[in-house]
This record gives structure tokens, C-alpha cells and sequence, in this order.
């Protein structure tokens, strides 16, 4: 009896879980709340972190795309002279950081001012790649590019290595909008982060 | 966006209410039933998360233990599929339906 009164009150949880994450702007907000702010302004290096890699066909994954052209964006407002491209690894024949490297170099950025990484397969393996090419550079502030739900962990993993970060949007701006689906999405995606994070901070990564 | 929601929502509740009155009238249900059906709903709910949540648990200690063991890595990212909340609630529906069959009314 008690296990059934358990089970139905667990079950009455995550129902409402899904329909406040769904159809309420909650998930807007814990998304807000969790977006670090700094002032976006001229650093050292752009730094674009590996995500979703290579598709089958040897394309780049749209968010991969995505990253690396607002990436590009960023190093032609002249917010920094480098920029430091990293990429997940790959089973097909070249790697997701050649791809972007690539996209870079044809987009006119002198092929110099191009660091590209070996393919890292966590944030916290990228960060100290990351402090090992630019540290004797002597460049220590950085805009960090990835997605939004793991800006969060991203920051404190490279802050965490000496580096003062800056992400790429600089200070958030609360959107309300989005279907319901994204809503879902966006409250699947900051909840694993918030695992991610969790477990970064329990191995002392951030 | 708040009328796509509200369609949504809108569109539940006829078909809910449609369920209702093909059930009473069309079927010779109780209404009475409905909130026991109900509460019964959640408990697959619950259980079906008490699944996910164990299926989670157990792919986070492999993964890590083959990290350790290895040396190999694994992506935790591997967990992150749809596939595995829909086999979960499959799981979940499934030992619920069996652990109470012995209580509920067959009809």
C-alpha cells in the first residue's frame, strides 16, 4: 500500500514536471538562471569547443555549424586575434576541428591566427589542451563558444585552469518563447548539464 | 506560442472528454472508476521513472567502470537517448501491470 501511494505520488510529480516544463516559461528561467553573464569585449583567444562532431557522410553536425560560424562572427567584430578550434573525434576520415578548420580558413581568417586542437573527448581534456597551446602565448582571457545549457560547466572548467572566460553571448537575455517541445527539450538538456555539473564538481574540474 | 499551447491543451481535452462519454455511453463504464484509472496512470508513471532512473544509475556505474577498467572512453552522452525513457515506461508498465494483477478487477 505504501509502495502504491509512493508510486502515485512519483507518477503525480513528473506529470507535473512535464507540464510546468512544458507549457510554462519555468524552463526559460532556470535556463537564465543558470547562463553565467560577463560583458562580451576584446580577449586573447576565441575558443569554439567540440559539438556533435561528424555526420556519416563527413559533414559537419549542424550544431558543429553552428558553433564555429558564430565562432567566426566573433573574431571578425575583432573581439580577438585567434582562434582556437576544437572538435570531438571522429570515425570517419577527417575530424570535426579539420572541418572547421576549414570553414575558418575559406571564411578569410589568415590561416596564422587559426589554432586548431587535437579532437578532445570531454570539456574538462579540452581545457587543459586549450591552457597547454595558449600559455605560452601568454593568453589568459578568452570568449568561450559552445552551447547554452553547458555554458555553465564550460566556464568553470576553463576558469578552473587559469583562464578568464567571457561565453559568447555575453550576457544572456530571457527569451519566454518556444513550443512546447523545445521547452521539453531545453528542460532535458539543463537537467543533464546540472548532472554534468555536479559530477565535474565532485572530480574538482570546476 | 500561447494559442499553439493552448491548442494543445484544447485539443487533450475534447478528445479527453470524447474518451469519457464513448466510455460511459458506448462501453457501459462507471465514472466512478475514472479517478481509481487515474490514480492507476500514475502509478505506471511512477514506476516507469523508477526504471529510467535505475537504467540511468546502472549505464552511469558501466560506463565509468569501463573508463576505470579499461581505459577506453565511453561517452556518457550514450544515455542520452529517447530510446531508453520509452523501454523504460515499456519496463515500467509492464512489472506495475504484473505486481498489482493480483488486486485489480479483471473486466
Amino acid at each position: 500500500m505504501r509502495l502504491t501511494i509512493g508510486l502515485q505520488t512519483l507518477g503525480a510529480l513528473v506529470v507535473s514536471l512535464l507540464l510546468v516544463g512544458a507549457f510554462t516559461p519555468a524552463v526559460n528561467l532556470l535556463a537564465y538562471w543558470r547562463a553565467p553573464a560577463r560583458v562580451l569585449g576584446p580577449v586573447d583567444a576565441i575558443v569554439v569547443l567540440g559539438e556533435g562532431g561528424i555526420t556519416e557522410s563527413g559533414r559537419l553536425s549542424h550544431p558543429s555549424l553552428q558553433r564555429i560560424t558564430e565562432a567566426i562572427d566573433l573574431y571578425r567584430q575583432g573581439l580577438a586575434p585567434l582562434l582556437v578550434v576544437s572538435g570531438s573525434p571522429s570515425g570517419v576520415a577527417r575530424t570535426e576541428t579539420e572541418a572547421r578548420v576549414q570553414i575558418a580558413r575559406a571564411s578569410g581568417i589568415a590561416p596564422e591566427a587559426v589554432l586548431a586542437l587535437d579532437p578532445g573527448r570531454t570539456t574538462h581534456e579540452e581545457a587543459q589542451a586549450v591552457r597547454a597551446l595558449l600559455e605560452p602565448r601568454g593568453a589568459r582571457r578568452i570568449i568561450l563558444v559552445t552551447d547554452g545549457a553547458s555554458m555553465a560547466r564550460s566556464v568553470g572548467t576553463f576558469e578552473k585552469v587559469g583562464f578568464t572566460v567571457t561565453p559568447s553571448y555575453g550576457v544572456p537575455i530571457l527569451r519566454w518563447g518556444g513550443g512546447p517541445g523545445a521547452r521539453l527539450r531545453l528542460l532535458q538538456e539543463n537537467l543533464i548539464e546540472m548532472l554534468a555539473s555536479a559530477y565535474y564538481r565532485i572530480q574538482g574540474w570546476t | 506560442m500561447v494559442l499553439e499551447q493552448l491548442f494543445l491543451l484544447a485539443l487533450v481535452a475534447v478528445t479527453s472528454v470524447a474518451a469519457c462519454a464513448v466510455g460511459i455511453a458506448g462501453l457501459g463504464l462507471r465514472p466512478a472508476r475514472l479517478w481509481e484509472a487515474g490514480r492507476f496512470a500514475l502509478q505506471l508513471v511512477g514506476m516507469s521513472t523508477l526504471f529510467f532512473v535505475g537504467n540511468l544509475a546502472t549505464g552511469l556505474v558501466c560506463v565509468l567502470a569501463v573508463r576505470g577498467a579499461t581505459g577506453t572512453f565511453v561517452s556518457v552522452y550514450l544515455l542520452n537517448d529517447l530510446t531508453l525513457a520509452v523501454l523504460s515506461a515499456v519496463q515500467g508498465v509492464c512489472f506495475e501491470c504484473w505486481r498489482t494483477s493480483g488486486r485489480r478487477d479483471p473486466r
